[in-house]
């Protein structure tokens, strides 16, 4: 079952790669603030040692079967909880992107936070919020996971909050964290269900199967709450977009590599314990969640809302091809995902930054409407952020095209040919298909290519920043994880999965699709005025879908505070009664054991005092009483 | 009563009042005084038991009882003396290093 | 008769000067009183054969101890206005000290078996047989009673000595 540690080398690199990050947090956060530029510099350092370990032990383990790893924790009643890693290809490569993503981010917030104050505290949560990360990507103790996964949450939670002088960024802060806090719940209803049917929580372990089948479709429903709230699907996914008051590195971190994509791994990692039900309704979350996302995003004028709208699109995709059965897909995707993401926000911050650096503050630097025309300006970013935007429009030749085929073609396969519920999950895969080029283009539009409403004299961020974005760029392009631009099969196959055949009718449908999305785009914002965008009303559904929610949670607190007022007369007559109970124990505890003990130390104290003044320092009394000895012990003697 | 066992009975009530001297009087000098007395009450119990029996021992003993007696005393009013000049006190009381200080 | 009147007058004599040492707060008269116990004793060690003891007692302490402490109050104590005050504390429990162990000892004596084994009151000539004793059986103790009078002189001698001086 649990297989003994077996320290050879990629064993000592993994719990390397593991704690690099957590020595970069603890340096960040024992310096001090004297000497805090040296921070940043410090945990870039060991995030860029960290992810060329991640490198080496990806090649390590695609060279050489799964490993895995088990120390035992603690004992319960002969269950063992044991901290174990299991090393396979997906895990290795996950390993990989969060190192280097994370890398990449802490450079980019070398130059995006140089002016903030608490630059220590920043890149020790940075650091923090990797080690967790990794931690749970490790872990295939599901105990140790939701441990992990906890620790993430509360960095982001940290994060987010990082501007504690903004009460929206307090506010989104606790938002995401509350929301959290009930796909957590599931999640640890779920690991209880599983524990006590099963008395394992190892991920491999064969028993977790052995369980009722009711049972064993409740744990997956609730785990896939856990799912919901991490990955922000349907309907708690209000977080996501609030989560954009952080820093924006922190919100590509967010949104590539750490936060969100911790649910998706989990959904892969523990897909084998799902049953048809909790597929079924994961697939139809997902395709709820991604039709939600892409038209939030579609109506959205701040960029990175627009970005974070596309995000719950985007793993709603992957959620609903997971659903779907799409593993692979699923998978490959978020692997994409997590690099066009990140250089997109990269992309945003730096945009934000160049705003900022202008010193046109009374601008919303981060509105839409009022930029444009910066392609000009910034012709760095402009280039990775169009390289990034393609991949998230899934356009060939980028990498988003790749998985987005992929799941595509899986989907249709899924679906079958028979007409079923199956069809409207798959169409709302192809809505997506179409509706991303559109909002993809929409903000590339407004952002570098409209007349520009304002001037701008902004310039190109530092170096420092553009370079993270251009490794971004590079990793979003196709040529990466697949020779073939459009084909994946004869990608290398770094992950050695047997990847289904691509149905060239879907690809070519995709292609399709995407350029008649691109066209449609085109036509409908190319004359648009920026004022006339005020035409489309920002009151879209989801916002009331959101206050309706608000408005069910506030009318279910008002339902439960009835009922708690019951509950609360009762406890007040039961918390009397123990009060009077209290109270007569007082009295006795006061008056008869401490009276007692009382007695007993004064007694100890007379006695004390009475030998203490035999030892008065004169010489006489002494002779005295030990004449007063001699004189005891003759009589003691003699009669 | 004999008269011998009349001079017991002194030499144990002259011992008793130089342990009492001893202990009750605060002038050194008095204190070394009692311990004299405590002596010479032990003398008075040899010489009786050496009167009782056949022998010189006990006379001996006394003497060298004396002598231990002269050698204590000189040696106590030399301390006494050097003391005094230390503490400018002659009084035991008042020299009270082995107290525990407050 | 004369022997036994002489003996009880001895006996009272030594009661009362002790007494008189308890109970006067006089340092000198404490010292005089001493004297005269110690006078009385040595008459009654004269009585109870013991004529070389006797007489040691009145040269050595008559003579010598008593100057000594006579020298050493004078030492110690100013002369003007209270000096030979003597202060007593400590009379309840040393009374109780001492009077118990007084009864210890007359309680040992009444039932010790060497008493009444010899009445008489003789008198006789004892000095040479201490010098034979002194000389023969004794004569390591008595050597080295000789050499702890040495050391015991020059001890105090050099304690009571202002030492500090003299190295400086």
């Amino acid at each position: 079952m649990i297989a003994a540690p077996e320290y050879s080398f990629s064993f000592w690199l993994t719990l390397s790669v593991l704690v690099i990050p957590l020595v970069a947090s603890l340096s960040c956060f024992s310096i001090k603030q004297k000497i805090g530029w040296l921070a940043p510099l410090i945990s870039s350092v060991l995030l860029l040692i960290a992810s060329i370990l991640a490198i080496v032990l990806f090649f390590q383990v695609s060279n050489s079967a799964e490993v895995s790893y088990s120390w035992v924790w603690f004992t319960l009643n002969q269950k063992e909880i044991a901290f174990s890693i299991l090393l396979d290809s997906n895990t290795s490569i996950m390993i990989l992107i969060v190192t280097v993503i994370s890398f990449l981010v802490h450079l980019f917030s070398i130059g995006y936070m140089a002016e903030d104050q608490h630059q220590v505290r920043y890149f020790g949560m940075l650091g923090f919020f990797t080690f967790a990360m990794l931690g749970l990507v490790m872990s295939s103790n599901l105990l140790i996971t939701f441990i992990f996964w906890e620790l993430v949450g509360v960095s982001s939670y940290r994060l987010i909050a990082h501007y504690q002088e903004k009460e929206s960024a307090i506010k989104a802060a606790t938002k995401a964290f509350l929301l959290n806090k009930i796909g957590d719940l599931g999640f640890l209803i779920g690991l209880i269900i599983f524990w006590s049917w099963s008395g394992t929580l190892e991920i491999g372990d064969p028993n977790l199967l052995r369980i009722p089948a009711f049972w064993l479709t409740a744990a997956g429903v609730c785990i896939f709450i856990g799912v919901i709230g991490k990955s922000a699907q349907f309907p708690l996914f209000n977080w996501l977009p609030d989560a954009m008051e952080g820093p924006t590195p922190v919100s590509a971190l967010i949104h590539a590599a750490t936060m969100v994509a911790a649910g998706v791994f989990l959904l892969m990692r523990i897909s084998n314990l799902f049953t048809e039900d909790v597929f079924m309704l994961i697939a139809i979350t997902g395709s709820i969640t991604t039709v939600a996302g892409a038209i939030g995003a579609l109506f959205q004028f701040d960029i990175k809302k627009v970005l974070a709208y596309s995000t719950i699109s985007q793993l709603g995709l992957m959620v609903m091809a997971m659903g779907a059965g799409a593993m692979q897909g699923g998978y490959f995707h978020l692997l994409h995902h997590a690099f066009f993401k990140a250089g997109l926000f990269l992309g945003a911050g730096a945009i934000i930054h160049a705003m900022h650096q202008n010193h046109q503050s009374n601008l919303d630097a981060q509105d839409i409407r009022n930029l444009g025309g910066l392609r000009k300006k910034l012709p760095v970013t402009f280039i990775s952020f169009a390289i990034c935007a393609a991949a998230l429009a899934g356009i060939p030749f980028t990498s988003g095209f790749v998985s987005k085929e992929l799941i595509l073609t899986q989907m249709t396969t899924w679906a079958g040919n028979e007409i079923s519920w199956r069809w409207i999950v798959m169409s709302s895969a192809w809505v997506v298909t179409l509706l991303t080029p559109i909002y993809t283009f929409r903000l590339i539009w407004f952002i570098f290519f409209s007349k520009p409403q304002h001037q701008h004299n902004v310039e190109e961020a530092p170096v420092i920043m553009r370079i993270p974005m251009i490794v971004l760029a590079t990793g979003s392009l196709a040529i990466l994880s697949s020779l073939s631009p459009i084909h994946i099969s004869s990608a290398i196959n770094l992950l050695q999965h047997s990847y289904p055949e691509i149905n060239s009718k879907v690809s070519l449908a995709s292609i399709v699709i995407i350029g008649i999305a691109l066209a449609a785009a085109f036509y409908i914002f190319k004359n648009q005025e920026v004022k006339n965008q005020k035409l489309i009303t920002p009151h879209f559904y989801l916002d009331v879908v959101s206050n309706y929610f608000m408005v069910l949670t506030l009318k279910l607190s008002e339902a439960t505070k009835g009922g708690d007022k019951l509950i609360d007369s009762v406890i007040h007559g039961i918390s009397y009664l123990q009060i009077t109970f209290a109270h007569i124990t007082g009295w006795a505890d006061r008056y008869l054991v401490d009276g007692f003990v009382d007695g007993i130390a004064y007694s100890a104290k007379g006695v004390g005092a009475i030998t203490r003044s035999l030892a008065n320092g004169k010489i006489q009394s002494y002779l005295l009483w030990a004449m007063a000895g001699l004189v005891i012990f003759i009589v003691w003697i003699l009669y | 009563m004999s008269k011998t066992d009349l001079l017991f009975y002194l030499s144990a009530f002259l011992f008793c009042s130089g342990l009492l001297i001893a202990v009750t009087k605060k002038n050194a000098i008095v204190v070394l005084m009692g311990i004299e007395l405590m002596l010479n009450a032990a003398n008075l119990n040899l010489v009786l038991f050496n009167f009782q029996k056949k022998g010189m021992d006990g006379q001996l003993f006394a003497l060298f009882i004396i002598i231990v007696a002269v050698c204590e005393a000189a040696v106590g009013i030399a301390i006494i003396l050097k003391t005094y000049h230390y503490y400018h006190t002659s009084v035991p009381d008042q020299i009270s290093d082995l107290k525990e200080k407050n | 008769m004369m022997q036994e009147v002489i003996l009880y007058l001895f006996i009272g004599f030594s009661i009362v000067s002790v007494l008189v040492i308890l109970l006067n707060r006089n340092v000198f008269y404490s010292a005089l009183a001493l004297l005269t116990c110690l006078i009385s004793l040595s008459g009654i060690f004269g009585l109870l054969q013991a004529e070389f003891l006797a007489v040691t007692q009145l040269l050595i302490y008559a003579g010598g101890v008593l100057v000594l402490m006579i020298f050493g109050i004078m030492l110690t104590n100013r002369i003007s206005g209270k000096s030979f005050e003597s202060k007593s504390d400590n009379w309840i429990p040393g009374i109780l000290v001492t009077g118990s162990l007084l009864a210890v000892l007359v309680i040992a004596f009444r039932n010790s078996p060497i008493t009444a084994t010899q009445n008489e009151l003789a008198t006789g000539n004892h000095t040479s047989k201490i010098g034979v004793e002194l000389m023969s059986t004794y004569a390591a103790p008595f050597e080295i009673s000789g050499l702890l009078l040495l050391v015991c002189l020059i001890g105090a001698a050099l304690t009571a000595s202002s030492f500090k001086k003299a190295k400086s």
